[in-house]
């Protein structure tokens, strides 16, 4: 009890993060828009980078720091890669429900 | 309980309120706005800890650019056309939740097994000790140069590979014509 008293912030902190996290995986697993799927991937980034914000905070260490801005960066990149995709397969299916792009692969 | 703690609290829970809204809602423009609402907030938690430099980024390039991004695609495509129930989605949406809940209740239990010892002061007076951009960039220009360079790299790759997908059906018939002529 001493020790949670000691680390509060940090276990809030981790706490907040795990569950953004959490969140993610849930909605990318029973959500079967192509869109929302890409936006909870940037809800679990979201959730690793608040991880990492505060252990770098804890330490004084700037590394962590510049871990999170890679990975916004990749996350960035995703981002738009993802989308483009997401557009040319609109074009093509008329459709971007995972359910009903399966039936209309063959 | 301080100031700062009480309004950590508060972003806190508007972070992970906006996250379950984000995959509550049906309608996928009031999800993309619940997405820039959370990753908002999660700018303004970034603020609350310290670290400025890390919270403009976060908003500026998260809340500013991807998800508005998101914003724009989901209002160029028409999505109301089609909402489809299959046989069998309970037991999909039942066992991702549950999967979820698993996953969060096995971390949890481990981050507390975990002996946080060693750590030479608890971030209480966090204002104070902020790690400032030139830290930050310092480390970034010296230790992480290599990582900064394929970084930029791995933006080119991106932007040639978005532009090369957007016009699928110019590059589909260029593929033709290619044919044709051989």
């Amino acid at each position: 009890m001493e020790l949670f008293n000691q680390f509060q912030g940090l276990y809030f902190q981790l706490f907040i993060a795990l569950t953004v996290f959490s969140i993610g995986v849930i909605g990318f697993l029973i959500r079967r828009n192509l869109l929302i799927m890409l936006m909870c991937l940037e809800l679990m980034l979201n959730g690793v980078n608040i991880t990492l914000v505060s252990f770098s905070k804890l330490h004084q260490d700037p590394g962590g720091s510049v871990l999170v801005l890679f990975i916004i960066l990749v996350a960035a990149a995703e981002a738009a890669v993802g989308l483009a995709l997401i557009v040319s397969l609109f074009r093509r299916f008329k459709n971007i429900q995972v359910d009903n792009l399966r039936e209309q692969k063959n | 309980m301080e100031l700062l703690e009480i309004i950590q609290f508060i972003l806190g829970i508007s972070i992970v309120a906006s996250s379950i809204l984000v995959i509550l809602n049906h309608n996928p423009v009031v999800s993309a706005l619940f997405l820039l609402l959370s990753l908002f907030f999660t700018g303004a938690f970034y603020f609350s800890l310290g670290s400025f430099f890390i919270g403009v980024v976060q908003i500026l390039i998260y809340a500013g650019a991807i998800a508005v991004l998101f914003v724009f695609i989901v209002m160029l495509l028409d999505l109301n056309s089609f909402k489809i129930s299959l046989p069998g989605r309970l037991l999909t949406h039942f066992m991702g939740v549950f999967v979820g809940v698993l996953f969060f209740v096995l971390v949890t239990y481990c981050v507390l097994e975990i002996p946080f010892s060693g750590f030479k002061e608890s971030s209480q007076n966090a204002l104070e000790l902020s790690l400032t951009a030139k830290e930050i960039s310092a480390h970034m220009l010296s230790k992480y140069m290599l990582a900064f360079q394929v970084a930029s790299l791995l933006l080119l790759a991106a932007m040639v590979g978005v532009v090369l997908l957007g016009k699928p059906s110019n590059f589909a018939d260029l593929q033709e014509k290619d044919l044709e002529h051989h």
